[in-house]
């Protein structure tokens, strides 16, 4: 039923969820691409233990930099139509990722669903996450030109001609914006889509802080300048 | 104060320079004749220590001492930028040549024929700066 849509799972140091994450995902995805990224732990034996297809980085790149070698390969398959990024740590949802992917199908004028907190429900997020996570997005509206109610989640999906045109070149987690900035650009018509995100304790610990939002900023201003 | 002129015109130059890296002989060629003048301006310094002062003076600074540390600044930034945009490029050749390899591996394990790598990325191109 999802022959025809590939999930890319960028995997930095995720070796005790990865393989519960990608088996859950397996049930109703055949096409999985897990980009392990350098890390130090086993997570790439326990990619290999799995479905999965493994495309390891020879050295830590960056979340950016791994979602794009999961892309370039995912592409390489001529009968893969739609993308998925999702994250390794288990916060989406499978349900999710199975309307969105209905939702391009259905509107084919539609090149790239991203998936919406705020939209939809949000289990344990701490009020700093939230008040984070809303000035991001007022800075990324403000930047943009594209309108969003979520600037920083890793659950999109998106046909191929996304696939061909973007080009993530931020390699940390800066790619999130810069992915907001193409779709400006490259003039990507776009959706937002209701997504439930689950954080659990351990995503919770390996989510963004604060400073990591100030490195997202000074990158995207400093691109403007080094481009 | 022809020294506020001369600071606030750098800034604004070494903006202009930033965004047009792309004329990078004329760039190098430049960047030798600076090196040039102030290794001139060094020794003359040395010989004749007022020269420092008496440039000062005609820049409307206060101190000799005062304009080598404003210079200083300069070169500093200058410096700090330079190396942020090397370094940056050194880092996205790197991110090509990782994705490259990462690809190669990956599609030999599945015995894929051809990797396709997507477009040539421009960010390969050389600026020696």
């Amino acid at each position: 039923m999802f022959e025809d849509t590939a999930l890319v799972i960028p995997v930095y140091n995720e070796a005790t969820v990865i393989k519960g994450v990608i088996e859950n995902a397996l049930l109703t995805f055949d096409k999985i691409i897990c980009v392990d990224d350098g890390s130090s732990d086993n997570s790439d034996a326990e990619i290999s233990k799995t479905g999965a297809k493994l495309v390891q980085h020879a050295i830590n790149l960056g979340q950016g930099a791994s979602l794009q070698t999961g892309i370039d390969f995912a592409k390489q398959d001529p009968t893969t139509k739609y993308f998925v990024t999702f994250d390794a740590d288990g916060q989406h949802r499978i349900e999710d990722v199975k309307e969105m992917v209905k939702y391009l199908r259905e509107n084919p004028e539609v090149d790239i669903v991203l998936g919406s907190r705020f939209l939809g429900k949000t289990e344990n997020m701490t009020k700093a996450k939230e008040i984070l996570l809303k000035s991001a997005i007022a800075f990324s509206n403000k930047t943009s030109g594209v309108k969003l109610t979520d600037a920083h989640n890793g659950l999109r999906v998106f046909n191929r001609k996304v696939a061909q045109e973007l080009r993530i070149s931020m390699n940390d987690m800066a790619h999130a914006s810069e992915i907001i900035h193409q779709i400006h650009e490259k003039k990507f018509s776009y959706t937002e889509y209701p997504v439930t995100i689950i954080y659990t304790d351990y995503s919770k610990a390996k989510g963004q802080s604060l400073m990591n939002s100030i490195n997202i900023v000074f990158d995207l201003l400093i691109r403007k300048i080094a481009k | 104060m022809i020294i506020k002129i001369l600071l606030i015109s750098y800034f604004i130059l070494f903006g202009i320079y930033l965004m047009f890296v792309a004329n990078s002989a004329n760039i190098r060629a430049w960047r030798k004749i600076a090196i040039f003048l102030l290794g001139a301006f060094a020794i003359f310094s040395i010989l004749f220590p007022e020269i420092t002062t008496n440039a000062a003076d005609w820049l409307g600074v206060g101190r000799g001492a005062d304009l080598l540390f404003y210079l200083t600044t300069v070169a500093v930034i200058y410096l700090g930028l330079h190396s942020y945009i090397r370094y940056r490029q050194i880092e996205n050749r790197m991110v090509i040549l990782v994705r490259k390899l990462a690809l190669i591996e990956a599609n030999q394990q599945l015995s894929i024929k051809e990797p396709t790598i997507g477009p040539k990325d421009s960010n390969t191109k050389n600026l020696p700066i």
